[in-house]
C-alpha cells in the first residue's frame, strides 16, 4: 500500500513536559493520568480531539503530542494532574515544538545536560 | 516576545503550610517565572522565617508580605486596615457571604476579594470604583473534581461576565500550600481558559493587577495615578 502523503496526515505539536515529583511514577500510570484528566475536563468528544501520545519519558520529563488546535487543552489537562499513583506531582509544559527532535534538542537533553553539570561540580 | 515572555508575573496568595518549605517554593515560582510572591505575615510565624531565612532565599524573586484579613463586621475590619495597612505589601480579605462580599468591596484600602463566591453586578460595580480586585482561586479547578469543579467554573464564568463589564479588576491564583499546588503562568492561562477568559485577560490578572496592588504599597504612592517624585 503507498504511504499516507504528507499532506493528508494530521498536524501534531509536540508539548516537552516537566515532572515535578515526590516519588517515582511509571510511564503507564502518566498516560493513564494524562487521558483521566483530559477526559474529566472535555469528556471522551475532547479527549479523541487531542489525539494524544506520550513519546519519550524519562522520570523528570516527558514528551507529549496532541494536534495544533487542542495545545491549550492538554495544557490545561496537564496542569489539573495533582497526584499519580498516589504520588503528589505537578506538570508543567515547558516547551512546544513542531518535531519531536526539536523538543527533543531543546527543551529537554539541554536541561539534562544542565543537571548533570550541576551535579559534577 | 509573547505575552507570557514580557511581563512580570505575581503569585499574591502563596500559604506555605507550617512544615512546608517556604525557600523551596520560592524557588520553584522563580523557576517558573514569576517575579514576586505575597506570603501572608501575620500567621504561622512567617514573618520570622522570612527574617531567618532571607539569606536563603532566591535572588531575583520579590517576596511580599500579604495579610489576610478574616472578620466580622466593619469595626474589626477598620481596626485591621489600620495596623496592617502601611506593614504589608498587600491586603487579601476573606469574603463569602453576600454582606461580607459588601464590606470588602466597600473599602478602598482592601486590595483583593478573596474566595467571594457568586459574584452580583452590586459587588462588580463597586469592586471596579474602590480597585478592589475579585479573586479566582484556580485551586479550586485543579483539586476539585466532577460536578463539584463544574460547579465552581459556572461560578467563575459568572463572575468574569460581571467583572469584564464592570472592567473590575481581578486576580488569578491558585492559592499555594506546597510547591506541588504551584503553576506556572501559561497553566493559569489554560486553567482560566476553562471558564472563558482569553490569555490576554489571564496575563491582566496574573501581571497587570497584582503589579498595580504592590506598587499601590510603596512608600510613595499617594492616589491612583499620582506619584511623589
Amino acid at each position: 500500500m503507498k504511504i499516507l502523503p504528507p499532506t493528508l496526515r494530521e498536524k501534531k505539536r509536540y508539548l516537552a513536559v516537566e515532572i515535578m515529583r515526590e516519588g517515582r511514577i511509571s510511564r503507564e500510570r502518566l498516560i493513564r493520568a494524562l487521558q483521566d484528566s483530559i477526559r474529566e475536563l472535555f469528556g471522551d468528544t475532547g479527549l479523541s480531539e487531542t489525539g494524544l501520545r506520550l513519546l519519550h519519558f524519562d522520570g523528570n520529563h516527558a514528551v507529549v503530542r496532541c494536534t495544533p488546535r487542542t495545545v491549550w487543552r492538554t495544557r490545561a489537562g496537564i496542569a489539573t494532574i495533582t497526584e499519580i499513583d498516589g504520588t503528589k506531582v505537578s506538570l508543567r509544559v515547558i516547551g512546544i515544538g513542531g518535531t519531536v527532535r526539536s523538543v527533543m534538542e531543546k527543551y529537554i537533553e539541554k536541561r539534562n545536560d544542565q543537571t548533570l553539570k550541576r551535579e559534577e561540580s | 516576545m509573547s505575552l507570557f515572555t514580557s511581563n512580570p508575573f505575581y503569585e499574591l496568595c502563596m500559604k506555605p503550610e507550617a512544615g512546608e518549605d517556604l525557600r523551596q517554593m520560592a524557588g520553584v515560582a522563580r523557576r517558573y517565572g514569576y517575579s514576586g510572591v505575597a506570603v501572608p505575615v501575620d500567621t504561622s510565624g512567617v514573618e520570622e522565617r522570612l527574617k531567618r531565612e532571607s539569606e536563603n532565599l532566591p535572588t531575583g524573586l520579590l517576596i511580599a508580605r500579604s495579610v489576610e484579613l478574616v472578620v466580622k463586621n466593619a469595626s474589626q475590619l477598620s481596626r485591621l486596615l489600620h495596623r496592617w495597612w502601611k506593614r504589608s505589601d498587600c491586603l487579601i480579605f476573606r469574603g463569602g457571604s453576600e454582606s461580607l462580599n459588601r464590606l470588602g468591596v466597600e473599602n478602598h484600602q482592601v486590595d483583593v476579594l478573596a474566595s467571594p463566591g457568586k459574584i452580583n453586578h452590586v459587588l462588580a460595580k463597586l469592586a471596579s470604583e474602590n480597585g478592589v480586585a475579585i479573586e479566582f482561586d484556580l485551586g479550586a479547578i485543579i483539586h476539585r473534581r466532577g460536578l463539584r469543579r463544574s460547579e465552581t467554573l459556572a461560578l467563575y464564568r459568572n463572575n468574569l461576565k460581571l467583572v469584564r463589564k464592570y472592567r473590575a479588576p481581578f486576580i488569578l491564583t491558585t492559592n499555594p500550600r506546597n510547591l506541588y499546588d504551584l503553576r506556572a503562568p501559561r497553566e493559569m492561562a489554560a486553567l482560566s481558559m476553562l471558564f472563558g477568559m482569553t490569555r490576554e485577560e489571564s496575563v491582566h490578572g496574573l501581571s497587570t493587577v497584582p503589579k498595580e496592588i504592590l506598587e499601590r504599597h510603596e512608600n510613595n504612592f499617594i492616589a491612583e495615578g499620582v506619584r511623589l517624585v
